[in-house]
């Protein structure tokens, strides 16, 4: 028994400080800040191609959305709380 | 109910107390469209990126949002730990919630800016993806708060600290760590002058929206609370 849990379990530490080193590593390894503005993924499909136009007005259709969203969200909370204070009042208070 | 209770339930639908708010939110709303219309129409076209840097205009304003929340939410949660009152709660709350909205604006737009920037929607940078992590950390609040029973708030609160570090990483990440997420180019004055007015006036729209959502999130919190406590009193005294 002993015999099968040590070998997985120096194993399993093994990996783990394996990743507990490479994982800041090669975050650190990200050359460090020099230069302002976009660096084009190496080996990515050719952006050039891509028309912005869909891009630009998802991105702000989706600002708009969400913000609606949350007013509405909000609004109908709202409209929750006024139809409990509505109902725990007495009817002469209506 | 009484007529000191009722007195108070009428206060939550007094109309002058609306009227400060309606302006702010208003103020907002023209400022925001305004932005918006300055940069499709006024802004000039980046030479690099050319016409998907207009997603910048918004996309900055709602990730400063995501991380101005990052102060009020470790403020509420360390006061709501230190005196117990749920006030401090509320806000902590609020700030979550709201930088769970922002963030999630910015989540969305900057990949569709990195599609046209980078050739591809995502990539595992640093910023990018401490981003992600205190979007779902925040998301992991709201979900424990709702799931978690007593204690949850303590809980919440805990982790919004830990989001409150995430976020100060965020903001640094780009000066430590050249990803392929650009620089501070705002704060580094990468912007010509048409591109700063635009780019300023749709910050103040975001400020203001934030302060109006923020007011009325708190506002409602703190009347449940109160209708809850008016509710419990009104079963104790007339049981069923």
């Amino acid at each position: 028994m002993t015999a099968k849990i040590l070998p997985a379990l120096r194993r399993g530490v093994t990996k783990l400080m394996t990743w507990a080193f490479v994982l800041p590593a090669s975050a650190l390894a990200q050359s460090p800040s020099q230069e302002t503005g976009f660096v084009p993924v190496s080996g990515a499909p050719d952006a050039a191609k891509v028309d912005p136009v869909p891009l630009v007005v998802v991105a702000y259709g989706a600002i708009f959305f969400l913000v609606l969203a949350y007013v509405v969200y909000l609004a109908r909370r709202q409209a929750e709380l006024a139809r409990r204070i509505e109902s725990a009042s007495p009817p002469t208070e209506r | 109910m009484t007529t000191e209770n009722a007195s108070q339930g009428g206060r939550i639908f007094r109309p002058g107390s609306h009227v400060g708010i309606a302006i702010l939110a208003a103020s907002a709303a023209v400022l925001l469209a305004v932005s918006a219309y300055l940069a499709f129409f006024y802004a000039p076209t980046e030479r690099v990126m050319g016409f998907v840097q207009k997603i910048f205009y918004f996309h900055v304003p709602a990730a400063w949002m995501m991380l101005w929340s990052a102060p009020l939410m470790a403020f509420g949660s360390v006061m709501y730990l230190v005196t117990r009152q749920e006030k401090w709660d509320r806000i902590s709350d609020a700030a979550v919630e709201l930088a769970v909205l922002f963030g999630v604006m910015t989540l969305v737009t900057g990949p569709l800016w990195g599609r046209k920037a980078w050739g591809v929607y995502w990539v595992w940078d640093v910023r990018l993806t401490s981003s992600l992590v205190m979007v779902m950390t925040l998301l992991a609040c709201k979900i424990v708060r709702s799931y978690a029973g007593e204690g949850a708030r303590n809980i919440a609160a805990g982790l919004s600290i830990l989001a409150v570090l995430n976020a100060v990483f965020v903001y640094v990440s780009v000066n430590y760590w050249r990803g392929t997420h650009p620089d501070h180019i705002v704060r580094k004055g990468g912007l010509s002058p048409k591109m700063r007015t635009t780019f300023w006036l749709a910050v103040l729209g975001f400020h203001l929206l934030y302060a109006v959502l923020l007011w009325t999130r708190v506002r409602l919190a703190r009347l449940e609370d109160e209708a809850d406590q008016r509710q419990i009193g009104l079963e104790e005294v007339e049981p069923t």
